[in-house]
């Protein structure tokens, strides 16, 4: 193997710089893994909102999307859940004859609970993207430090020093500083393009909810025979 | 998060599938020759090497040329030696002829010349011998002269020596002399001084003396007032005492102002007049104190004159 090769500097290198190195390694390792399941599960969550909307918008009866989703084996979540939770509300609102705008209230409030719950699930682990992103390059910088140290003490006691004793050191300690680098730049676009999408998202469901809870204030001015009516 | 990863192992997958490319990409990039400048030196030794060959070539040449001329140039020296070979031959044989004529008469001439020479010779020692004695008188004299130059010279730094040294007794006597007289100069001056600071630390005390004793005197006369004030302040006179004379009482006090005796001195007047000024420093007891301790006076005598 060559002499400056990059498995030769890391094999090389001192055991803190080594230990940096696999810690970037590892950190990289896990932001790639949850970019891939956050990235699928946007996606997912943006084709379900599209779907659902595009069904809640045809026209349906709602008693019967609300069957349609209760009984589905599926765990159900985004659009889907929200809607599934403010009907129910509102069902058993009405069904303990509550005032309209108190049953109005019930359905109202339960829908934010469901959006919350799915703005959490949008963000789980969204904060490990950015610490790797904001983290890593002190800690490829702490590595590339330490191995400028070690191959400056190893200059200490020489009379004549010259650039080709310390060049492979310096170059060894980069390596830690590359890697760093390596592991935070993926993690922070992820991490901002992740945010704008969750965004958008969350605006969505919550325009849905208003909208939602419109439709809920037509029906509830009707007469309970006629709950269930089309809108 | 770990849950999350869990349940998706296919991410995990894909990300070490990721990571894994990556290095192989990052370990082929580097395992190529780090890059190095390269200088192509190779040009230029072959360049310098063609002009030395080319040089040697025309050097070769030339050398050849040279010794062929020098060849040339060999021959003709040889014959020329040759002629001059001949020549010199020649030459000597005549030479030689020449030499026996010169020989024969120089010989002659050598027998005339040393009979010329040593009655040449008679004749130098004959006037070498005049020569000689001329210059031993001569000498003689010479020296008999730097004789006496010398003795004249002894004598005069004999005398010059004598007058060095009286010059330099004199020239010490003056010092010492000089010496003397500064140190008694001195003497006097510190004398003097030493009188004159005398002369000023008592005029100095003196004059302190005269300021204390003049102090003293105004305080005295302070304090001599107080007592007569305040004697005179609890002096009731007496109405109808007829004429009011002056009157000396002699009072004795201790220490503290207390009264211990009051006598009359000369005081005429009537009986009433007297006791009143008495009852007067009775009453004052005890006097007022004195500002400096040293005025105290156990025996004071004061004179009272009523006030019209």
């Amino acid at each position: 193997m060559n002499e400056m090769s990059i498995s030769h500097l890391v094999a090389n290198a001192s055991l803190p710089v080594q230990f940096v190195l696999l810690v970037l390694l590892l950190a990289s390792v896990l932001s790639w893994a949850l970019i891939y399941i956050k990235w699928t599960y946007l996606k997912q969550c943006r084709r379900e909102a599209k779907t659902f909307e595009g069904r809640f918008w045809s026209g349906i009866n709602l008693s019967d999307l609300f069957s349609q989703l209760s009984t589905r084996q599926e765990k159900r979540y985004g659009m889907e859940s929200v809607f599934e939770n403010g009907f129910r509300e509102f069902a058993r609102a009405r069904k303990a004859e509550l005032s309209s705008a108190d049953v109005i209230n019930a359905a109202h409030r339960s829908m934010k609970v469901a959006t919350a719950r799915e703005i959490e699930a949008l963000e789980n682990n969204l904060s490990f993207l950015a610490t790797v992103g904001s983290v890593s390059p002190y800690i490829g910088l702490f590595g590339t430090v330490w191995g400028i140290m070690e191959s400056f003490r190893s200059l200490a006691g020489v009379q004549q020093a010259t650039l080709a004793m310390v060049a492979p050191g310096i170059s060894e300690a980069l390596v830690a500083t590359a890697m760093g680098l390596l592991a935070a730049i993926p993690a922070v676009i992820a991490y901002n393009a992740f945010a704008t999408e969750i965004d958008t998202l969350v605006a969505r469901y919550e325009n849905f909810v208003e909208e939602f809870t419109g439709i809920l204030q037509r029906q509830a001015q009707a007469p309970a025979s006629t709950a269930a009516a089309s809108i | 998060m770990l849950h999350n990863l869990r349940r998706h192992p296919r991410a995990i997958v894909f990300s070490l599938l990721l990571h894994g490319l990556v290095i192989v990409l990052a370990v082929l990039e580097f395992s190529g020759e780090p890059v190095k400048p390269v200088v192509s030196k190779r040009g230029v030794v072959d360049q310098t090497i063609k002009a030395e060959i080319i040089d040697q070539k025309k050097l070769g040449q030339r050398e050849h040329n040279i010794k062929q001329q020098q060849q040339q140039k060999r021959l003709q020296q040889l014959a020329e030696k040759r002629k001059q070979e001949l020549h010199r031959k020649k030459a000597l044989e005549r030479k030689k002829k020449a030499e026996a004529e010169k020989k024969r008469k120089a010989e002659a001439a050598a027998k005339k010349q040393a009979e010329a020479k040593k009655k040449a010779e008679a004749k130098r020692k004959a006037e070498q011998l005049e020569k000689q004695k001329a210059e031993q008188a001569r000498k003689q004299k010479a020296l008999a002269e730097k004789k006496r130059k010398e003795e004249a010279r002894h004598k005069a730094e004999a005398l010059k020596k004598k007058k060095e040294q009286q010059r330099l007794k004199a020239e010490a006597e003056k010092k010492a002399r000089e010496a003397a007289r500064k140190k008694a100069e001195k003497e006097a001056r510190l004398k003097a001084e030493a009188e004159q600071r005398r002369k000023e630390a008592e005029l100095k005390a003196q004059l302190a003396a005269e300021e204390r004793q003049r102090e003293l005197d105004s305080l005295r006369n302070q304090y001599y007032s107080m007592i007569r004030d305040k004697i005179t302040r609890n002096w009731r006179q007496p109405v109808n005492a007829g004429s009011k004379p002056l009157c000396e009482v002699r009072v004795i006090q201790g220490p503290g102002g207390i009264i211990l005796d009051v006598t009359f001195g000369n005081c005429p007047g009537t009986r009433e007049y007297r006791l009143s000024v008495e009852a007067a420093v009775l009453k004052s007891d005890p006097l007022p104190k004195p500002k400096d301790p040293a005025l105290f006076e156990r025996n004071i005598i004061l004179k009272f004159k009523p006030n019209e």
